[in-house]
């Protein structure tokens, strides 16, 4: 039977491992290359790795590192950070990567991100949005470069203007507002998105015990959980713990 | 020896790293030369039908595979696209596939589940099969629950309904794994699904 994936999320910058909350107060963690083995014993379902700082700095993504991290990883990784152009999707495709992830890109050029699609195949490119709730509007506002920069596009503008330009095979929802919190998912930006896409989605941001993804799967057969805190830290006061539901666990959720 | 064959898609340095972990003898193939050393190929593949073929026309490897395969009958496994161009076409493109197993690649078709869900194409994360044959070498040692990771948004519908050897429900049943004699082809990615990919590793490297 088909089960939707629990997603440990990996933030990267100056080439470690981070987390943030909020999308501030960066805490080092640790080295990627490391996490990712752990995460091989460990079976999990997939990764996502993004090296946050490289589109504010202008950077190329970190090819070096990338096809390290794919070559020791034996589960399915999405890459995101600094991706501008087709030539650097296909370059991290050829490192063994299964899917590229975009997000200011989308903003900036559109047309490339769909060249982008065209060469690597829709099924591995993945949109990643960063949103933010105004609760002036009661809408999320998309937000780019680490949460910086407001786009002053919502989820429904996206959803209207944009999903019908783009071909992709996957939608990542990051909440800004959850980030780090480990209070739970953003269930209502879930509500305004999942009944109009027909590709996979995935929530991110908040969740801060395996509850928390037991109650997005009990309510959508389809949306996948990442997480970030809840795979790194362990305890209240937040020491830092690799860990992962065991497959026995995950069998019953 | 074992060649993984190297047209610039696909997880070759895992698969590489995977097979040095079981101990076999593994080169990647990067020119025709090389194909004479292997007894046994491997054909990776991420991307587009289209995408992949053209790599393999550039790559100068349509011929030289073609005798591999049909004339010397080496063992072959496709994987994902690799697997799809084994065929004869696909709903994703133009180009023609090597058209080693009769059959086309057809995109899945929008629907809803019973209770009213949409189910998202593509076709992205766990999933089992289902061996339609159970003294198939392919799936030795596999437990009845064993997941497999897939990544795709067209699937693989051979003419010969007995080359299937495995199918996988997702949206429908579909075929998951194909054999005819030496020709296999795989739609999921055993290199990144954890111990049940290696086990289907383990028994290519044995047939």
């Amino acid at each position: 039977m088909f089960k939707p994936r629990i997603i440990p999320s990996l933030l990267i910058s100056d080439n470690g491992l981070v987390k943030t909350t909020k999308f501030q107060d960066r805490r080092y963690i640790g080295d990627p290359v490391n996490t990712v083995k752990i995460f091989n014993e460990k079976f999990a379902d997939e990764i996502i790795l993004a090296d946050i700082d490289r589109s504010i700095q202008k950077k190329e993504p970190n090819f070096n590192q990338i096809e390290i991290i794919s070559e020791q990883s034996r589960m399915p990784v999405c890459y995101a950070g600094g991706i501008k152009n087709e030539e650097q999707a296909k370059k991290i495709i050829s490192l063994g990567i299964e899917k590229i992830g975009i997000s200011s890109l989308v903003f900036e050029n559109l047309d490339e991100v769909n060249k982008i699609s065209r060469r690597i195949g829709s099924q591995s490119l993945v949109i990643i949005l960063d949103l933010k709730y105004n609760d002036v509007e009661n809408d999320y506002y998309i937000f780019i470069h680490n949460g910086r920069i407001n786009t002053k596009i919502s989820i429904n503008m996206f959803i209207e203007n944009y999903i019908p330009k783009l071909e992709f095979g996957e939608l990542i929802l990051n909440s800004i507002d959850n980030d780090g919190e480990m209070k739970g998912y953003n269930i209502s930006l879930i509500e305004k998105v999942y009944k109009n896409i027909d590709m996979p989605l995935t929530i991110l941001g908040g969740a801060g015990k395996i509850e928390n993804i037991n109650e997005i799967f009990a309510k959508y057969k389809f949306v996948s959980c990442a997480a970030g805190s809840l795979f790194i830290y362990k305890g209240k006061f937040k020491a830092v713990l690799i860990n992962y539901p065991t497959l026995e666990t995950k069998l019953k959720m | 020896m074992i060649g993984i064959i190297n047209y610039g898609l696909g997880n070759v340095k895992s698969i590489y790293n995977l097979l040095l972990f079981l101990n076999e003898k593994v080169i990647v193939v990067n020119e025709n030369e090389d194909l004479e050393y292997v007894d046994k190929l491997i054909l990776p593949g991420v991307g587009s039908f289209d995408y992949a073929m053209k790599k393999i026309k550039k790559a100068n490897l349509i011929d030289s595979l073609n005798e591999q395969v049909l004339v010397k009958k080496k063992l072959i496994m496709g994987i994902c696209v690799g697997m799809q161009i084994m065929f004869d076409n696909s709903e994703e493109g133009t180009e023609k596939g090597f058209g080693w197993l009769k059959g086309k690649v057809i995109k899945f078709e929008k629907k809803k589940d019973k209770e009213g869900a949409i189910i998202p194409i593509p076709h992205m994360g766990w999933n089992q099969i289902e061996p339609l044959n159970s003294s198939i070498k392919m799936f030795d040692n596999l437990s009845l629950n064993s997941r497999f990771y897939f990544l795709h948004s067209y699937y693989c519908s051979p003419n010969n309904k007995e080359d299937t050897i495995a199918n996988t429900n997702y949206i429908k049943n579909f075929c998951s794994v194909v054999q005819k004699k030496n020709i296999i082809g795989i739609q999921f990615h055993p290199e990144k699904s954890h111990n049940s990919g290696l086990k289907i590793f383990k028994n290519f490297c044995n047939i």
